[in-house]
C-alpha cells in the first residue's frame, strides 16, 4: 500500500505544478505580453509574491515522494519509473534556479515608474525558460501516472 | 477498472487545483491592485484565455469519481469517491453561480468608459473571495481521491 500512496502524491503534486505551468502558459503570459511595460513590470512583481514559496514546495514533495518510491518501490519497473520523474523534476527545479529566478531578480530590481528607453525586455526569455519547464512538469505527471498504475 | 479511473480522477484534479491556485495566489491580488481602466481588459484576457481548460479538469474529475463511487467494491472507496464528487460539484456550482456571472458581466464593460459608480460595483473582492471557496473545495477534492488510493489496495 505505501508504494502505491506515495505514487499518488507525486501524481498529485506533479499535478497540481503542471497545472500551475499550464494557466501560466495559456492565460498568465498571454496577458503579462499584452501590458505595457510599466504595468507588466508591477504584475510579475506580484505575481511573484503569489508564487512563491507554495510553487517551489510543491516540486520539493514530488521530488521527495519520487525518490521515497525510488526507495520503497516493490519491483524495476516503478523503481526506473520513480527515478525518470525524480531526474525531470529536478529538471524543472535547475531550469526556474537558472532560467526563470535571475529575470524574477531583474524584474524585480526594475522601478515601473522609470523604464528606460532601452529596456530589455524579458518576458520571450522567461516564456522561453517557462515553456522548458512546462514540458518538465508534464513529463514528470506522465511518469507518476504510469507509476500509480504499476504500483497497482 | 477502479485502477483506472481513480488516477485519473486525481490527474483531472491536481491540474485543476494548480489551474484555480495560480487564480488564488498570484491572479486575484493582482487584479485588485491595478487601477479600474486597466483591471478591465487584465480581467478579460487572463479568464477568457483560462476558459475551456478549466471546465474540461473538473468534469473530468467529476466523472472519473461518480465511476468509482459506482464501481466500488467497498464502503470506505464508495464514500470517499461519493465525497470528492461532491466537492467537485460545489467547485462547479460556486463558479456557475458566482465567478462565471461576474466574468460575463465584466466582458460587456467598456474600459475606456467605467461604470460610474464603480467604486460600488467593483467586483474584485468578491470574485477573490468565491475563487478561493471554489479553489479550497478543489483542493479538498483532490486530498479526498488521493486518500481513496490508500483503500483501494
Amino acid at each position: 500500500m505505501l508504494p502505491q500512496v506515495i505514487a499518488v502524491v507525486s501524481l498529485a503534486a506533479t499535478g497540481i505544478v503542471s497545472g500551475v505551468f499550464f494557466a501560466i502558459t495559456v492565460s498568465v503570459l498571454p496577458t503579462l505580453f499584452a501590458m505595457p511595460p510599466g504595468q507588466y513590470v508591477t504584475a510579475h512583481r506580484r505575481l511573484g509574491r503569489g508564487y512563491h514559496p507554495v510553487m517551489p514546495l510543491l516540486v520539493s514533495c514530488a521530488l521527495l515522494a519520487d525518490i521515497a518510491l525510488a526507495v520503497v518501490a516493490g519491483g524495476d519497473a516503478a523503481r526506473t519509473l520513480a527515478i525518470a520523474g525524480a531526474v525531470s523534476l529536478i529538471g524543472v527545479q535547475l531550469v526556474s534556479q537558472f532560467g526563470n529566478v535571475p529575470i524574477n531578480k531583474i524584474v524585480h530590481g526594475t522601478d515601473p515608474d522609470a523604464i528606460s528607453a532601452d529596456w530589455a525586455d524579458p518576458r520571450p526569455a522567461w516564456r522561453s525558460w517557462h515553456l522548458l519547464r512546462t514540458g518538465f512538469a508534464v513529463t514528470a505527471m506522465t511518469i507518476a501516472a504510469a507509476a500509480v498504475v504499476v504500483t497497482a | 477498472m477502479i485502477t483506472f479511473f481513480v488516477p485519473l480522477a486525481v490527474l483531472a484534479g491536481g491540474l485543476a487545483a494548480g489551474g484555480l491556485m495560480i487564480s488564488a495566489l498570484g491572479g486575484a491580488p493582482m487584479l485588485l491592485a491595478l487601477p479600474v481602466d486597466s483591471y478591465l481588459p487584465v480581467h478579460k484576457l487572463l479568464v477568457g484565455r483560462f476558459d475551456p481548460f478549466m471546465p474540461i479538469c473538473i468534469v473530468t474529475a467529476l466523472l472519473s469519481d461518480v465511476a468509482v463511487a459506482v464501481l466500488a467494491p467497498t464502503g470506505v472507496t464508495h464514500t470517499l469517491a461519493a465525497a470528492a464528487a461532491v466537492l467537485y460539484l460545489c467547485v462547479m456550482s460556486v463558479s456557475l453561480t458566482k465567478n462565471v456571472p461576474i466574468n460575463r458581466w465584466i466582458a460587456t464593460l467598456d474600459p475606456a468608459n467605467p461604470p460610474a459608480d464603480w467604486q460600488r460595483v467593483d467586483p474584485r473582492v468578491k470574485w477573490r473571495n468565491w475563487n478561493l471557496v471554489r479553489t479550497t473545495f478543489a483542493v479538498l477534492a483532490l486530498v479526498v481521491n488521493v486518500a481513496a488510493v490508500g483503500f483501494l489496495v
